[in-house]
């Protein structure tokens, strides 16, 4: 996440978001715990929904940054919906989902900032085997040296 | 019994190597995060009659992480609860996490020393190890038939559910409902009713012992 969180624990914690959202009894179970405990909602931060769903850095020493990443920097960027920061996109595009009467599989990876300096999120195919529509959402990093 | 007294040893030391690796966390009970471990409380407590105190036997209670959703979910209501598992070290983590706490007790052992009015007991028939399944199965019975003698009004249990495919996953214990519903209905003489579809591969049976016959 460029800077501000190593690459083992982005690969890290990237990997648990999209095991937990994929499609078949993964986006169910997120769907049923969203419907029983509003999971995402623009009541409490980001954070907070991944610490509700176990979703963190297996390094202890990364996650005081990933939580600075989730609940500061995201608010720093724009969206594609206007006037809307990108962690409260994320939070909307994940509540709309699992509170959809037909959740899709949900698929969450980085862009470079260079190509769109917005959080993005559309529906479309994975970078997977799956052929399921998913979800996408798109954070932009920029890499450091 | 000295073959279900082997079980429980195996099981003990398996949770206490747990909770050293993880502490009192929903990990240190095997479950995958707080939210999944909540929505297994939902399910179980949907046996109990919330309008007026009772009280409450938590067979495998590990850390005690009922009583904090009892306080959160359910903040009016008059609970006198007593947390049994086989682990020492689960049971010293409840006793230091919900020091203070009235109403919430906690006790080494496999078999409640009271009858209360319910008993839930969550996750603790999922973890077969290398258990040979008849013997798993033994010891699914011991403990439907305890929580059936220690609780007055009915006891709440989950299971996990075959996989479409009928594959088995080495060393969990996955069950048909209609097997233990069967032997609550038939071998215990009680009500089952079975709740699915809440989003996880599995049920949960709320048995109810005060039923009309």
């Amino acid at each position: 996440m460029g800077g501000l969180v190593s690459d083992s624990a982005t690969r890290d914690v990237i990997g648990k978001i999209n095991e937990r959202f994929e499609a078949g009894e993964s986006i169910a179970e997120m769907a049923a715990l969203q419907r029983e405990f509003k999971i995402f909602s623009s009541e409490h931060g980001l954070h907070r929904s991944w610490q509700l769903l176990n979703i963190k850095a297996s390094d202890p020493a990364e996650r005081p940054r990933w939580h600075h990443w989730t609940d500061r920097y995201l608010r720093t960027l724009p969206s594609d919906l206007e006037g809307v920061n990108g962690h409260d996109r994320l939070v909307k595009a994940f509540q709309e989902n699992l509170e959809s009467p037909n959740p899709l599989p949900m698929f969450y990876k980085h862009h470079l900032d260079s190509d769109d300096h917005r959080v993005l999120v559309t529906r479309g195919h994975a970078a997977l085997h799956s052929t399921a529509e998913h979800i996408v959402i798109s954070v932009p990093i920029i890499p450091v040296r | 019994m000295d073959t279900l007294r082997s079980v429980h040893a195996r099981i003990e030391a398996y949770y206490a190597d747990k909770i050293s690796r993880h502490g009192a966390s929903p990990r240190g009970v095997d479950w995958t995060c707080t939210a999944t471990q909540q929505l297994r409380f939902v399910q179980l407590l949907k046996l109990c009659d919330f309008s007026q105190p009772f009280s409450l036997n938590d067979v495998g209670c590990g850390y005690g992480a009922l009583v904090g959703f009892l306080a959160w979910r359910h903040p009016e209501a008059e609970v006198d609860y007593l947390g049994v598992d086989l682990s020492p070290a689960m049971i010293s983590r409840a006793r230091r996490r919900h020091r203070g706490t009235p109403g919430r007790r906690f006790v080494v052992g496999n078999d409640s020393p009271r009858v209360a009015d319910y008993a839930v007991a969550s996750g603790v028939m999922n973890v077969m190890l290398d258990h040979p399944r008849d013997l798993w199965e033994e010891f699914v019975a011991d403990t439907l038939r305890r929580m059936h003698a220690s609780s007055r009004r009915g006891f709440a249990v989950n299971f996990m559910a075959e996989r479409r495919d009928g594959t088995a996953t080495e060393g969990l214990y996955r069950a048909d409902p209609a097997r233990w519903t069967s032997f609550c209905q038939q071998t215990l003489g009680c009500a089952v009713e079975v709740v699915g579809g809440y989003g996880m591969r599995e049920f949960t049976l709320l048995v109810r012992l005060d039923h009309e016959p």
